[in-house]
């Protein structure tokens, strides 16, 4: 297993880097020029609450940014991890080293959990050393953290289909799905309750009140208690399936 | 001393040496929990102190790459899934031992009354927060990669090779006790107000590591890796603080004034299945 992942290392490893590198370069700038070194007279004459609501939203919003960002590559990555080894050649060699197809599946899947990592291991140290500098309480931990849950549920969900009817056509399918979301969702836009969206100023705060501030609401808690739970679950299942599905899907992969 | 077990042992002290020199100089230096940029960004640093030991280590001794425990499993299939959900106990254990800790600290009738409101009247939000807490300790589990690299990555097996099991296991839990030693002179876990402090908080920590170190060592040595360590730690770590949080927002007066019986009495849940997997990893075979 450990060939596969150093394969795999090797064929996404500048993606890896530079995701992490552009996001040092985001903090960097998005910090001087919400901290520059010469504060304005208006900064100045804030009091420590009015310099808190000043900062609150734009901190969390460099953080969201770098969590979304990297949940974006990594879910780039993942998807990646079954086109490069579509190949009827690479599949027997795959299925009969030690390990057999379970072995590589694992690699797989385990990679996948490497890759989604930086979705919470960047925001996390950009909050912490954010919070350290400018002693704001930055805590967006509960805004971040379930990217990571929904890299994986991504790859659950796209994964099984490629393995098992080769990349173009498990992209189809998982095609198919995605508008069946978006129809919903656009049913819910049409006939469903839209207040929240009326003032747009307001709606980020709102949101960020919903999930972690004072009004915190018991649905979005319950949807952000179900988000692991469905994402574990469906990662679970989906290896299984993979496991089993993968020298099916070999003849449809090329020579 | 065979020239392995020198080397060995040379290995153990220059990993000792550098996991304890980030707690033993940042925090005197910049103290613990300030609110100073320099004290934030140093636990940062000591959180990951061992896993940087080890590497300095195998750099320094030119040991390489061997056994590094970075695998998710190795051969057992079904059974890895198995002692990856003993990594979980620390859920019940910690939650047990903190609603214990409440018995123990206030009154039993206020306790029960907001076990009671947190049931049945907030029964969602209390339920929900819980998972939260339980399910984001995956993704979080790699600041605690950083110490079980270095505690059962490195140094319990080094032990292992130089004395037998038993002695090994106490002897790395005991560094790894008093590895927190800064922190809990400077109030970590007990707080400052205890009889002999902070040498009481330091004796109940390495009592507390030797065994719960018996609970990680056991997972590492079964799945061969470290990650069930690390999620368990994580686990260990953050179910305390987070059902305290939720008892406390429930009813605040609960919180006790003595921290130091309150800690102790909520440790014990956990430092018994420490216990438990002690006696397993002795009574099972030493892996050649």
């Amino acid at each position: 297993m450990a060939g596969y992942l150093y394969k795999d290392w090797r064929l996404n490893r500048w993606l890896l880097l530079g995701m992490s590198a552009w996001c040092v370069f985001f903090f960097i700038l998005m910090y001087s020029v919400l901290f520059p070194t010469e504060m304005t007279w208006e900064i100045e004459q804030m009091t420590t609450e009015e310099y808190l609501a000043y900062y609150m939203q734009p901190t969390t919003s460099m953080i969201m940014s770098i969590s979304i960002f990297s949940a974006m590559i990594a879910t780039f990555i993942t998807d990646r991890l079954a086109k490069t080894d579509e190949r009827k050649i690479w599949a027997g060699f795959a299925i009969s080293a030690p390990g057999a197809a379970k072995g590589y599946i694992t690699a797989k899947y385990f990679f996948c959990i490497l890759a989604a990592m930086p979705a919470v291991i960047l925001p996390y140290l950009a909050e912490t050393i954010l919070a350290a500098i400018t002693k704001l309480p930055v805590d967006c931990s509960l805004l971040y953290l379930p990217m990571f849950y929904l890299v994986l549920l991504m790859f659950a969900t796209s994964f099984p289909f490629s393995i098992r009817f080769g990349y173009k056509r498990g992209n189809h399918i998982r095609l198919i799905i995605l508008l069946g979301i978006l129809f919903l969702g656009f049913v819910y836009f049409l006939f469903g309750d839209l207040a929240i969206f009326n003032d747009a100023d307001a709606f980020g705060e709102k949101l960020y009140n919903m999930m972690v501030g004072e009004e915190k609401s018991q649905t979005v808690s319950t949807v952000m208690a179900a988000l692991p739970c469905i994402s574990l679950a469906a990662f679970g299942i989906s290896y299984v399936y993979s496991c089993k599905a993968y020298a099916k899907g070999v003849n449809h992969y090329d020579g | 001393m065979t020239a392995e077990k020198k080397k060995t042992l040379f290995r153990v002290v220059l990993y000792t040496v550098l996991a304890y020199a980030p707690p033993f100089v940042l925090i005197p230096a910049f103290g613990y929990m300030k609110d100073t940029t320099a004290s934030q960004l140093s636990l940062l640093l000591i959180c990951f102190a061992p896993m940087l030991a080890n590497i300095l280590t195998r750099l320094i001794t030119r040991e390489g790459c061997k056994d590094l425990y970075l695998m998710p499993g190795k051969g057992h299939g079904h059974r890895t899934l198995l002692f990856y959900a003993l990594a979980l106990l620390p859920v019940i254990a910690c939650t047990v031992g903190v609603i214990c800790a409440f018995y123990q600290a206030a009154e039993n009738k206020a306790v029960a009354d907001t076990l009671r409101f947190l049931w049945e009247k907030d029964r969602t939000m209390t339920v929900t927060s819980f998972i939260q807490a339980v399910t984001f300790c995956l993704p979080l589990s790699f600041l605690y990669f950083g110490e079980e690299f270095g505690w059962r990555g490195y140094l319990t097996p080094k032990l292992e090779q130089l004395m037998p099991r038993p002695a090994a296991l106490v002897v790395s839990g005991i560094i790894w006790g008093l590895w927190h030693a800064p922190m809990t002179w400077n109030g970590h876990n007990f707080g400052k107000d205890y009889n002999f402090f902070p040498w009481a908080g330091m004796l109940v920590m390495c009592v507390f590591c030797i065994l719960v170190g018996c609970y990680f060592s056991y997972l590492q040595e079964k799945t061969n890796s470290v990650y069930p360590a690390s999620i368990a730690h994580a686990l260990n770590n953050n179910i305390t603080g987070t059902v305290t949080g939720i008892m406390a927002a429930a009813n605040p007066a609960l919180m006790p004034a003595d921290l130091f019986p309150f800690t102790v009495t909520a440790m014990i849940p956990m430092a018994v299945t420490g216990a438990v997997f002690m006696v397993l990893l002795l009574m099972g075979k030493k892996k050649a």
